[in-house]
């Protein structure tokens, strides 16, 4: 019979494997929504057009 | 003692509390050091510098945008904030052709604080008469009386009524920092010092980021080849110009054309001089009615109110624009050799100090 993991069970079990490399993953991930955030704005952005 | 179950439990949460800190550290980190270096004006000198090189080598428009993401967001919330208008300078307003034909990113510092570029894009003359009334009020502008020389950098596109939902009003809008009040005013929002600083300085970092971005796409243009400027096309200009000016464009011109007069009087009365400077045009323009009806018109004005006018309207060739309105680097260059000579004038009247000399 085949064990059938979740995505959920498959990051849990690789935590706990690589602990370091977990956290340096999630120190990315972080890293990249705040300059995802950062970068939203109101602006309109494409203002200029060329005519 | 403790069971050995329990001491586990207080170690991972002991774990999972450095982990989530850790985490917010990262958050904190990344906000506070992409602050920083978009603070930092040495940074800011080498990108615009690095940008102007791309625009120049792939024919594009080069925006002094500073560390933001536009002209005007930079002017309001870093130049206008910075600036002192006690001694008196040099100050230009106008619409996008003006804020993109004369910069001032790499003037000395001694020169930068006497020379202002406030041109707003897609505005109008009312939009301008608000603007100059609000730095009067709020910021202390025109305070120096004739040691401020304010030139007003005109052309027919001015001469649009502009929506209440045009460029001016989103921009004011834009991080909750300004508003209108109901009598058509600019004021700021109410709102703590911290909460405005913040505001601004995501403004800030964003536009670092969204520079990045620009620099990186030019960066791929330069070392592709790719040249995207098409070659003028004078009668889809005109179209173009056609639908902005609009069916009404007499009666909103001659309306706008007051709000010049009404801008004028109103430097007039601070004391300042005024001077109004048509701005170079493609020959592409001459075909369409507005150019030479908005001109006669300001011509007008300006004799009736003794206010100088500089034509500048012919000065530049056709090869000098990137598109229908606005200049190229070397169009940007050969703008600013032909208005410094009169700035410097003015300059060295009123400030009796050395000035250091610059690349024209």
């Amino acid at each position: 019979m085949t064990k059938t993991f979740t995505i959920s069970q498959r990051l849990d079990q690789f935590g706990r494997q690589h602990p370091y490399l977990m956290a340096l993953a999630n120190g990315i991930l972080m890293l990249f929504v705040t300059l995802v955030l950062l970068t939203t704005t109101e602006a309109p952005v494409v203002l200029y057009q060329a005519f | 003692m403790g069971s050995p179950d329990a001491s586990r439990g207080f170690t991972a949460q002991r774990n999972q509390a450095i982990c989530s800190l850790g985490l917010l550290a990262v958050l904190v980190g990344t906000c506070l050091v992409t602050d920083q270096l978009a603070r930092n004006r040495g940074l800011e000198l080498s990108l615009m510098a690095k940008s102007r090189d791309f625009a120049d080598k792939t024919g594009t428009l080069f925006s002094q945008t500073g560390n933001f993401i536009d002209f005007e967001e930079r002017v309001l919330l870093d130049e206008l904030p910075r600036a002192d208008y006690s001694r008196g300078g040099v100050y230009f307003f106008g619409t996008s052709n003006m804020k993109w034909a004369f910069q001032t990113w790499d003037f000395p510092a001694e020169l930068k604080r006497l020379i202002g570029n406030y041109g707003i894009g897609a505005s109008s003359h009312t939009t301008q008469l608000r603007l100059i009334r609000f730095l009067a009020e709020q910021r202390g502008f025109l305070t120096a009386g004739e040691r401020d020389l304010v030139i007003l950098g005109v052309s027919f596109h001015l001469a649009r009524k502009e929506p209440s939902t045009g460029f001016f009003a989103s921009l004011l809008h834009r991080h909750g920092l300004y508003t209108m009040t109901s009598d058509n005013r600019t004021a700021p929002v109410p709102m703590s010092a911290i909460e405005r600083w913040l505001r601004i300085e995501k403004a800030r970092s964003g536009g670092f980021l969204w520079n990045f971005g620009r620099l990186a796409k030019g960066w791929a243009a330069t070392l592709g080849g790719w040249h995207r400027t098409p070659p003028h096309d004078g009668a889809k200009y005109r179209q173009a110009w056609r639908e902005f000016m609009g069916p009404d464009w007499q009666h909103n011109m001659d309306a706008e054309v007051e709000r010049l007069r009404q801008t004028i009087a109103l430097l007039g009365a601070h004391h300042a001089k005024v001077k109004v400077m048509l701005l170079p045009q493609g020959t592409w323009m001459d075909a369409l009615p507005f150019k030479a009806r908005y001109e006669s018109q300001v011509r007008t004005v300006c004799q009736e109110t003794a206010t100088p006018l500089i034509d500048l309207s012919r000065a530049l060739p056709d090869e000098d624009f990137v598109d229908s309105n606005h200049l190229t680097v070397k169009g940007q260059e050969a703008f600013r050799g032909l208005i410094m000579g009169g700035i410097m004038e003015h300059l060295q009247n009123v400030e009796k100090v050395y000035l250091p000399p610059v690349q024209r």
